[in-house]
C-alpha cells in the first residue's frame, strides 16, 4: 500500500466515522453520549489533519458521501456501531504506519491508533462486550 | 631508529585503545532486533507486575488475567522466548494502588513502544504501534 492510498482511505473512513457518530449519538443516554461527543470531536480533528496532509502533498481530498448505510435502533446497536467504526479505523491507521517512513506521519498514525484502541475499549466497557481489549489493535 | 617522544606517546595511545576494545566483538544485532528486544524487556516488566499484583490481591486476579494474557501474546509476537513471570514483590498497599501502578507502567510501556515504532522498519513499526495501542487501552480499562 502506498502512503497516498493509506491517507486517502483514512480520510474516507474518518468521514464515515463522523457520520456514524452523529447517528449513534442520538441513541445514547446522557453519560454515554459524552463519550460519543468526545469521539466525534476527535474524528473531526483527524479528518482536518488528513485533509491538510493530503493537500500539502497535492493529492485529492475525497468529500464525504451524501449518506452512509447506517441504522441504529437502540443503545446496544449504537455501542456496537461505535466499536465497529473504531475497529475499522484502527486497521487503516495501522496501514499508514506501514506505508510511510516520514516520522511526522508515523507519529500521527501511531497516536491515532492508540486513541482508537482507547475508544474501542471504552465502548466495549460501556456495552459490556468481551473481550474489553484487543492484543493487536488494527491487525486485520 | 630511535623512538622519539611523539612515537612513544602515539604507541601508548594505540595500546590504550586496544586495551579498551572488547576481546570479542559483540554479536551484530540489527536495529529492528534491538528495538524488539527492548520492547520484550518492557513486556516482561509488565508481566512481572501483573503477576505480583494478582498474587498480592487475589480479588483482582480475574480482572487482570486477560490483560496479562495480552502481554504474553505481545512477547510471542516480538519473538522473545517464553518466560515464566516470577512475580517480583509489589509495593502497593491497596488493590486500588496496585491498579494505579499497573496503569502507570502500561502508559510508560505504550510510550516506549510508540517511540520505537517511529524509527523501526515498516513491518516492525506496525507491530510496535499495535502493542502501544493495546497498552494504552489497558491503561484506560485499569482506571
Amino acid at each position: 500500500m502506498t502512503e497516498a492510498t493509506a491517507l486517502t482511505s483514512l480520510l474516507e473512513a474518518e468521514h464515515a466515522a463522523i457520520y456514524g457518530y452523529g447517528v449513534l449519538g442520538a441513541r445514547l443516554d446522557k453519560p454515554t453520549r459524552e463519550l460519543a461527543l468526545r469521539a466525534f470531536d476527535a474524528h473531526r480533528v483527524l479528518r482536518n489533519t488528513l485533509t491538510v496532509t493530503l493537500r500539502s502533498k497535492q493529492l485529492p481530498t475525497p468529500a464525504p458521501l451524501p449518506t452512509y448505510d447506517v441504522t441504529v435502533a437502540d443503545r446496544l446497536e449504537a455501542v456496537r456501531l461505535a466499536v465497529r467504526l473504531e475497529g475499522e479505523l484502527a486497521v487503516r491507521w495501522r496501514d499508514l504506519v506501514g506505508a510511510t517512513d516520514d516520522p511526522a506521519l508515523r507519529k500521527l498514525a501511531i497516536t491515532a491508533l492508540q486513541e482508537t484502541a482507547v475508544r474501542d475499549a471504552g465502548w466495549r466497557r460501556t456495552g459490556r462486550i468481551a473481550p474489553l481489549t484487543n492484543p493487536f489493535p488494527g491487525q486485520a | 631508529m630511535q623512538p622519539t617522544r611523539r612515537t612513544l606517546l602515539l604507541g601508548g595511545a594505540v595500546g590504550l585503545a586496544a586495551a579498551c576494545t572488547p576481546e570479542r566483538a559483540p554479536a551484530v544485532v540489527s536495529p529492528d532486533e534491538r528495538l524488539k528486544q527492548r520492547a520484550a524487556i518492557r513486556e516482561d516488566a509488565l508481566l512481572q507486575l501483573y503477576a505480583a499484583a494478582a498474587a498480592a490481591f487475589p480479588e483482582l486476579a480475574a480482572r487482570l488475567a486477560p490483560l496479562s494474557q495480552d502481554h504474553a501474546r505481545h512477547r510471542a509476537a516480538l519473538g522473545a522466548p517464553a518466560a515464566v513471570p516470577t512475580g517480583a514483590p509489589l509495593v502497593a498497599a491497596t488493590p486500588r494502588a496496585a491498579l494505579q501502578r499497573l496503569a502507570a507502567l502500561e502508559r510508560e510501556t505504550a510510550a516506549g513502544h510508540a517511540a520505537a515504532a517511529i524509527t523501526a522498519s515498516r513491518p516492525v513499526a506496525q507491530v510496535l504501534a499495535s502493542l502501544a495501542a493495546c497498552e494504552s487501552s489497558h491503561a484506560a480499562v485499569l482506571r
